[in-house]
């Protein structure tokens, strides 16, 4: 169970389907919260830095880096080899990849083949439309045109990423339930491990997931909006005879 | 006590995950130097040698700053407790082959080989996230209250592949029975982070600080 949490500036955020944010706390306690009820890992997005063309915010991915033992993915604006050095340096395990990679694939290259594929993350927002898959583009709310999803997926993979975090757009936010389609469509494309998040909104979403084999779920809403937390969930899931690290 | 992390990263490559160490020996309240030349070591109680990276690109830097002999000089010879984390476990074998075969420190006759020649078409790599480990040698002395505390965060493409057994303190299942960890006089080697892995991670490193080889 990985929580994903946004930085806009200096706080968190949340918002639903990549619009309407909401100011949403302080990210290194929030952070340190998750390190102790036992998350698996931290995606940290800072939504601002690829938006506005700006440099990661590594002030508070610092901060947030000295709060959590656990693996941590940070996305947000990586559009070079130093700068994702500088984001390892800070304690950053994995470098995640969205837009600059479809700008600029020899990005994946270059950081796996510094830091390893286990530190290569790419970000996929898959919008469903009229039952087709396109790849959409968060910094202007549209969608890359002669792209499709899964192509693009398995060229990454192919140039080196070592894992895929595949957003579906639709249910961002939503609280309606993951698109667990979408999953094991990508799941049969690439033998990476796949992170599936949007649309988790309930316990019985992620004891699905949990059924359908999936490797990470990531959680935003369920646990910035909702009466939830991980000590809450880690037992539901328990009671439900899943295999859980406790 | 006083820990010595081994900083062999350059202007190009960085650091590696160097900080993640020294958060988490912080956080616990030891006192932690970084190593970045070769006779620094010499001040140190114990050495840690993290592991982020390519293993032939980590190689090509321990060489050029020179830790390969001083490691070898202080570990070896002089006996200074030592861990090996991830690369720094792997590239502790003879043979090497991430990004073409090159050779490693040669304190441990094997190989280090991709999770792809020795797994499934199906089966999902890197190996990423948390496993448990089985104890196998009682007489390596290896125990952090590894009863309880025995699961650990993995992310890792490349496995090791000893020649001889007898120095594998735990394994961890992924499809088969690979290295988890390994431990041989005065050296300790794993394949987990426990600078990721919170709690398991927590007692590892209390462990690794209360050792007496």
């Amino acid at each position: 169970m990985i929580p994903s949490i946004l930085i806009n500036d200096e706080r968190l955020c949340k918002g639903i389907k990549f619009k309407n944010f909401k100011d949403a706390g302080s990210p290194a306690s929030t952070a340190r919260a998750h390190n102790h009820q036992g998350a698996d890992e931290l995606i940290v997005s800072d939504i601002n830095a690829s938006k506005k063309n700006k440099l990661p915010n590594f002030d508070i991915l610092s901060k947030i880096s000295k709060e959590i033992f656990m693996p941590l993915t940070f996305f947000g604006g990586i559009s070079s080899i130093s700068l994702a050095r500088k984001c390892m340096d800070i304690g950053t395990d994995k470098i995640g990849l969205n837009t600059q990679a479809i700008e600029n694939p020899k990005l994946i290259r270059d950081i796996s083949r510094q830091f390893g594929s286990q530190a290569v993350v790419i970000g996929v927002d898959i919008l469903k439309k009229n039952n087709s898959y396109y790849v959409f583009d968060h910094r202007n709310s549209s969608i890359f045109n002669n792209l499709n999803p899964f192509d693009w997926i398995k060229k990454a993979v192919r140039m080196g990423a070592g894992e895929i975090r595949v957003m579906s757009v639709a249910n961002e936010g939503t609280l309606n339930g993951y698109d667990y389609e979408l999953y094991f469509k990508v799941r049969s494309l690439v033998n990476v491990p796949i992170i599936l998040e949007g649309g988790c909104g309930s316990l019985n979403d992620i004891s699905k997931a949990f059924d359908c084999g999936i490797d990470g779920v990531a959680l935003g809403s369920l646990l910035v909006f909702a009466d939830n937390n991980l000590i809450k969930i880690k037992k539901h899931l328990i009671t439900n005879n899943k295999n859980v690290r406790e | 006590m006083n820990f010595g992390i081994i900083d062999y990263g350059d202007e190009n490559t960085g650091s590696g995950n160097l900080n993640s160490v020294l958060n988490y020996l912080y956080y616990l309240g030891y006192s932690t130097k970084l190593i970045k030349y070769p006779e620094d070591i010499k001040k140190v109680d114990k050495i840690i040698l993290p592991g982020v990276g390519a293993s032939k690109h980590v190689m090509k830097n321990i060489k050029k700053k020179f830790f390969d002999s001083a490691l070898t000089e202080f570990v070896i010879k002089g006996g200074k407790p030592f861990l090996g984390i991830c690369v720094g476990m792997q590239i502790l074998a003879k043979n090497l082959t991430e990004f073409g075969e090159h050779d490693g420190l040669g304190w441990i006759d094997g190989d280090v080989i991709s999770l792809n020649e020795i797994l499934s078409k199906e089966k999902v790599i890197p190996h990423m996230g948390w496993n448990k480990i089985k104890f196998k040698n009682d007489k390596l002395r290896v125990n952090w209250n590894t009863d309880k505390f025995n699961t650990f965060y993995f992310a890792h493409s490349y496995t090791l592949i000893p020649k001889s057994n007898d120095i594998v303190n735990s394994t961890f299942s992924y499809e088969r029975e690979l290295v988890a960890g390994i431990s041989f006089k005065n050296i300790i080697a794993t394949q987990f982070h426990p600078e990721k892995s919170q709690i398991s991670g927590e007692y590892f490193l209390n462990w690794f600080a209360e050792w007496r080889p």
